[in-house]
């Protein structure tokens, strides 16, 4: 079997523009980060889910308190493993070849129970999370003071291998003293499980998880998902005006996005253009997909 | 084509799903391949605005299901996943935008560029989606994976599980359409049509 010359090799002039016109596909440059934040919160999430699970049926008490356990600690390992998977990704990204093993696949206890700590805080209220995140703020104002030079984030050190001759890090640093850089992994948590309550079918549950978002992160990394997510929401919940209102002043912004190409599919046809949206938004459509 | 790209991907009873422990795994696979399932699933049909969802849902497959893979066959799993993936979205694009594809088909007919018109990439691009559209997926994979990706066909039937003599004839039967369908574009400006 002889492999025919391709038309990139014979083709006319015409077939090779055609095929050129496709070598630039490329993903988005933060495409593969934000997979990989997303990969670390479900694998975890399964795993620690699997493993609550198991141990409530080994007791014998599948009750909701154990499931609300289970969730809380998957949550907690979820991010975790997404602060440490995101440290791999930023201290490997440089590098051809495929990152390292690490030790990060089975979180010591001290981070476990800092990761839950972080998942907690997630959906604390406001306050509280204004008034922790102030406090890691000092606190990581000190770790900085205390070790002048440093410029990695912690979870990238915590992730790298310990180089001969340096003293074993204190556990109690990645415990106590989260990187503002966790706000991705939290992110990202905190919006997956905004998109697992739109599918429940629960969009004013969604709603209220989109406002502790919102409230949490006031210059969010994923606010163009959030948008989405958003708009989503009031469509189930029958907002269509608050919806198209949102998703107007979205497009307007942002009329390249991509985000701003599904905003507009979620609309389909009849949504009006930018700029139109608010004289328009009282008139009667056609449901949302 | 698709009971063959299933198979790999079909859920099989004590299969093992991926723990922790395969995290590094996932990640080293993520940081490897992730560029070319993009690149994949675009190519095979998906459009570029869920591209990267369509992505996501490749590796999330692949958390649950790439346990028993052995490292030299992930592309060839990521690949067979990607095209049933890209099928999925295709037939979602149908069955939600059905009258939007023969309004994008008119549009084309009218607006689209000449060939001299075809230095701009954009307009070249867009030519050549409307093409590849035209053809069935299992053409269109092999299409893709020889003239862009520059597989053999050899490796080609190793990535998709295919008989060498399947990959010659999608391979012949994609060409064939893919020159037929320059030609009536050629011909409609030849023959003076706007």
């Amino acid at each position: 079997m002889t492999d025919p010359e391709r038309f990139r090799m014979k083709g006319s002039e015409l077939e090779r523009r055609l095929f050129a016109s496709m070598e630039d596909d490329a993903p988005p440059p933060a495409a593969r980060a934000r997979m990989l934040a997303a990969l670390g919160a479900s694998a975890v999430l399964s795993a620690a889910e699997k493993a609550a699970a198991a141990t409530a049926t080994s007791k014998g008490a599948p009750g909701l308190g154990w499931l609300v356990i289970a969730k809380w600690m998957a949550a907690g390992a979820a991010t975790a493993l997404v602060t440490v998977g995101t440290g791999v990704v930023l201290s490997t990204s440089g590098r051809a070849s495929p990152p390292a093993p690490v030790s990060t696949t089975v979180p010591a206890p001290s981070t476990v129970m800092g990761a839950q700590r972080a998942a907690l805080t997630a959906l604390a209220p406001t306050q509280e999370l204004q008034r922790e995140g102030q406090e890691r703020t000092e606190q990581g104002a000190a770790t900085a003071r205390e070790r002048p030079g440093t410029t990695a984030p912690a979870r990238v050190r915590a992730c790298a291998p310990a180089s001969e001759g340096e003293a074993p890090r204190s556990s109690a640093v990645v415990t106590n003293t989260p990187p503002p850089a966790s706000n991705l992994a939290r992110e990202v948590a905190i919006l997956d499980d905004v998109q697992r309550t739109l599918d429940r079918g629960d969009p004013r549950g969604a709603l209220g998880r989109l406002d502790l978002y919102a409230a949490s992160f006031p210059a969010p990394s994923l606010g163009p998902e959030a948008t989405l997510l958003r708009v989503q929401a009031l469509l189930g919940s029958g907002d269509r005006p608050g919806a198209e209102a949102l998703g107007q002043a979205f497009i307007a912004h942002n009329p390249r996005s991509q985000h701003a190409e599904r905003i507009q599919r979620l609309f389909g046809s009849a949504m009006a253009p930018a700029g139109r949206l608010l004289d328009q938004s009282s008139r009667s459509r056609t449901q949302p997909e | 084509m698709r009971d063959t790209v299933l198979a790999s991907d079909r859920p099989k009873d004590g299969m093992p799903r991926a723990e922790p422990a395969d995290a590094v795994r996932m990640r080293a696979l993520v940081t490897r391949h992730f560029d070319f399932v993009w690149r994949t699933v675009r190519r095979f049909g998906v459009p570029p605005d869920i591209a990267e969802d369509a992505a996501q849902k490749v590796f999330l497959v692949a958390t649950k299901k790439i346990g028993p893979v052995p490292a030299d066959r992930e592309r060839a799993f990521l690949v067979a996943v990607s095209l049933r993936v890209a099928a999925g979205e295709r037939r979602r694009q149908r069955r939600q935008h059905s009258t939007k594809t023969s309004e994008d088909i008119a549009l084309l007919s009218s607006s689209e560029p000449s060939p001299d018109e075809l230095i701009d990439r954009k307009k070249a691009r867009a030519v050549m989606e409307s093409i590849l559209d035209q053809l069935p997926l299992e053409c269109r994979a092999v299409l893709v994976l020889y003239e862009m990706e520059e597989y053999t066909m050899a490796e080609i039937g190793d990535l998709l599980d295919l008989p060498s003599g399947t990959v010659a004839s999608r391979l012949r039967r994609a060409r064939q359409l893919f020159e037929s369908a320059v030609t009536r574009y050629r011909a409609r400006f030849s023959k003076g049509d706007p």
